[in-house]
């Protein structure tokens, strides 16, 4: 044990902080953009708070045919973006780029289902207090939806950290990467298992922690 | 005060395969000031449509609405933020944002425009007194029953000083002891602060309890306006004698 931590603990340390940092920096600029998205999907509905069907059906559109593209053809087909945007392909950043550009219409998704679940009435409430439209998006739909993004949250970053194994294998390094070398082109399955392990501890450390905020936000069940 | 003019609303599109729904058919209701006005009927008969056009959730199909004159269709923008501020409307089902306190909760609607933060506590405080919370400031409304909810909905309703006060079905939610308690409040705020109230309900004992006036509502029209006295004492149409509870043919 000791054998195998001196050999390769150093080189899991730094993939686990590699994937750590590629799904912390992809989640955050994922939801700084895809947060927006979904507020737009939502509000642009028929029926919601500044109806635009025309425009909802196209951006809809698009979201989905963003969702359909298999990550593995987008990372590389991204690869020319990915390079101007960061300066290069290779490393932990650059795996960002097309972390961002996956999530973003996922996670539109994801804050289009939380920002549904929220009663109608309260809004119209809102809207007969002479609320403006981005007052009742910035105070009423988003602040009841806190519980349910935040739920949102878990399940983003957690598929997110699944992807950055993906990433890994066209150099981003991580522990998906670490995995794949090893066990895959190696036969080093201790690595493999021990790389698996560790993958098994983050992912439920971040489900713990989401629950845990989400639990502390909902004001509904005191 | 409130003048409905020849309001039709319909619902639905002539195109459409689902066709469309008569729900207000050319109504005609004139509301003074300081009035507590019941508007009574069965469900469906369309006393819900009728709220949801003053209070401009819905725009009527034909018609129009004047409140103070002012012709609510024609408002835009600030004009018609600043008349939605003039009503007051409280709903069935409270609808209170959860993740807010009560106090939150109240300041709500004094908090959509550039305020002065001391004022809006004060006020809050003043309100929290005129509905009997205080010691619930600090409760989230899953913590509330359904009368302190409609509380802190009438609280809320209240805050921006409104001329008019809208609500729909306040106590259908309720039982009887705390639809009493509420009903004494809207009352107490009517005599007191001189807020004319329209109620929609279904119930003949709130109309009895606090209205002056009462107009009837059956299949999207009126079918009898008038004080509270003469529908009372002398119901003229089948549906007025059924929901005081005087026979009347019911086709059942």
């Amino acid at each position: 044990m000791n054998e195998f931590l001196a050999k390769f603990g150093p080189i899991l340390l730094k993939g686990t902080l590699d994937t750590l940092y590629m799904t912390f920096v992809s989640t955050f600029f994922a939801y700084l953009l895809g947060l927006p998205c979904g507020v737009l999907l939502t509000t642009t509905k028929k029926g919601g708070i500044h109806p635009a069907p025309r425009f909802n059906a196209i951006f809809g559109w698009f979201i989905n045919i963003m969702r359909s593209l298999p990550f593995l053809i987008l990372m590389i087909f991204i690869i020319p973006a990915t390079r101007f945007i960061v300066g290069k392909a290779i490393g932990a950043t650059a795996g960002i780029v097309p972390l961002v550009v996956a999530a973003v219409p996922f996670i539109a998704r994801m804050v289009e289902t939380s920002l549904e679940e929220v009663d109608h009435g309260v809004i119209e409430a809102a809207r007969c207090m002479g609320a403006t439209n981005l007052q009742i998006i910035m105070r009423a739909l988003l602040v009841e939806s806190i519980p349910s993004l935040l739920r949102g949250l878990s399940i983003s970053t957690i598929t997110i950290l699944g992807y950055t194994a993906i990433t890994g294998t066209i150099g981003a390094g991580g522990l998906g990467d670490i995995a794949y070398r090893f066990g895959y082109q190696r036969y080093e399955t201790n690595v493999m298992y021990a790389t698996i392990v560790l993958l098994i501890v983050l992912v439920s450390a971040i489900q713990a922690f989401c629950n845990l905020l989400a639990r502390r936000a909902d004001k509904r069940n005191r | 005060m409130i003048e409905i003019k020849n309001l039709t609303k319909i619902y639905g599109e002539a195109e459409k395969a689902s066709g469309q729904t008569v729900a207000l058919q050319n109504v005609n209701l004139s509301i003074e000031k300081g009035d507590v006005f019941g508007i009574i009927g069965m469900s469906g008969a369309g006393k819900s449509t009728l709220l949801r056009c003053l209070c401009m959730l819905e725009t009527p199909t034909q018609g129009q609405i004047l409140l103070n004159g002012q012709f609510l269709g024609a408002l835009q923008g600030e004009a018609r933020r600043a008349a939605h501020r003039q009503m007051g409307v409280v709903f069935q089902g409270y609808h209170l944002l959860m993740q807010k306190n009560v106090e939150q909760n109240i300041a709500f609607p004094l908090t959509l425009v550039p305020h002065n933060k001391a004022d809006v506590q004060a006020r809050v405080q003043e309100l929290l007194q005129l509905v009997g919370l205080t010691d619930k400031a600090k409760a989230y409304p899953s913590q509330l029953s359904g009368g302190q909810k409609q509380r802190v909905a009438l609280a809320r309703a209240l805050a921006t000083n409104p001329a008019v006060l809208l609500c729909d079905e306040p106590t259908s939610a309720l039982d009887s002891l705390t639809t009493k308690s509420v009903l004494a409040l809207l009352k107490d705020i009517n005599q007191n602060l001189g807020v004319t109230i329209v109620i929609i309900t279904h119930e003949i004992a709130v109309v009895k309890s606090i209205c002056n006036k009462v107009a009837v509502i059956d299949e999207s029209q009126f079918v009898e306006v008038g004080s509270k006295k003469e529908i009372f004492e002398n119901p003229k149409s089948d549906i007025t004698k059924l929901l005081l509870g005087k026979g009347g043919s019911t086709n059942e």
